[in-house]
């Protein structure tokens, strides 16, 4: 059994649509979800995708890194000692899939700082009649937050 | 006219705003405090004057309204002094939009 995310990526071809990957007996974890969370599932191409990521030698210590606080792209390329295109690249793939947000940091300076925050809390993976299942649990930004960034967007 | 009668010697129409005034007053604070909480957690020096400002025009003058309409309701004022009421409360919601257009103009 090849345990690797490399490894069991490559053999995800199974196109799940938002209807049919999960029953409602198969979804215990709904009703344990605190409100400020909220699911999606993915398709087969974005879990390997995200997979991919994960095995990615820089994608994952970004994602850790923008878990504990939002960081810019020049901050995430001194603490990952990664070129600026490796880490603009990882946060483009990373929108993409919505596992990231940008957010604007007000700066004493004038210009406004992009800073990058994970949405990604949770990835469940099933393997189930034949394909593999995945759905992944965002945190959702508060009313605090929403305030915040409609008072920047003015 | 329903309005016009009386409830335990209140007015119906005075209580029904009475309710709408608090209510006011209660969603005002608490937007107000997001917006603190806000200032608190993205320290944007703006937000702390637009939430003084937002809980200045709804809060702080609903709740004066509020009271000042109880004062009334149960002739603790008099009519002079419910001129003076008046004044102070269009005076804090001038102030209040002076806050909030302040934190409009001093962000960078």
């Amino acid at each position: 059994m090849q345990t690797t995310a490399v490894n069991w990526s490559n053999q995800l071809t199974t196109q799940l649509s938002q209807q049919d990957a999960y029953t409602d007996d198969e979804t215990p974890y709904a009703t344990f979800y605190s409100d400020t969370m909220s699911d999606s599932s993915l398709s087969g191409d974005q879990l390997t995708t995200i997979a991919d990521l994960l095995a990615d030698e820089y994608t994952k210590p970004l994602l850790e890194e923008i878990s504990r606080e939002p960081m810019t792209i020049p901050e995430l390329t001194t603490q990952l000692d990664a070129s600026r295109t490796t880490v603009y690249r990882r946060i483009q793939t990373l929108s993409e899939l919505d596992l990231v947000e940008s957010q604007i940091r007000p700066e004493p300076g004038g210009t406004d700082a992009k800073a990058y925050a994970a949405t990604l809390s949770e990835i469940t993976i099933t393997l189930e009649s034949g394909s593999f299942e995945a759905e992944v649990t965002h945190t959702d930004t508060d009313a605090v937050d929403r305030l915040n960034q409609l008072w920047s967007d003015l | 006219m329903v309005l016009e009668s009386t409830l335990y010697g209140y007015r119906i129409v005075a209580l029904i705003a009475g309710v709408f005034a608090a209510g006011s007053a209660a969603v005002g604070l608490y937007i107000g405090y997001l917006a603190l909480r806000s200032y608190y957690r993205h320290e944007d020096p703006s937000m702390r004057y637009l939430s003084i400002g937002l809980i200045l025009i709804t809060s702080v003058t609903y709740s004066l309204s509020f009271v000042g309409s109880v004062l009334i309701q149960l002739r603790l004022i008099s009519l002079p002094k419910q001129d003076v009421l008046w004044i102070l409360t269009h005076f804090i919601q001038f102030t209040g939009l002076i806050c909030i257009m302040y934190a409009l103009y001093r962000r960078d």
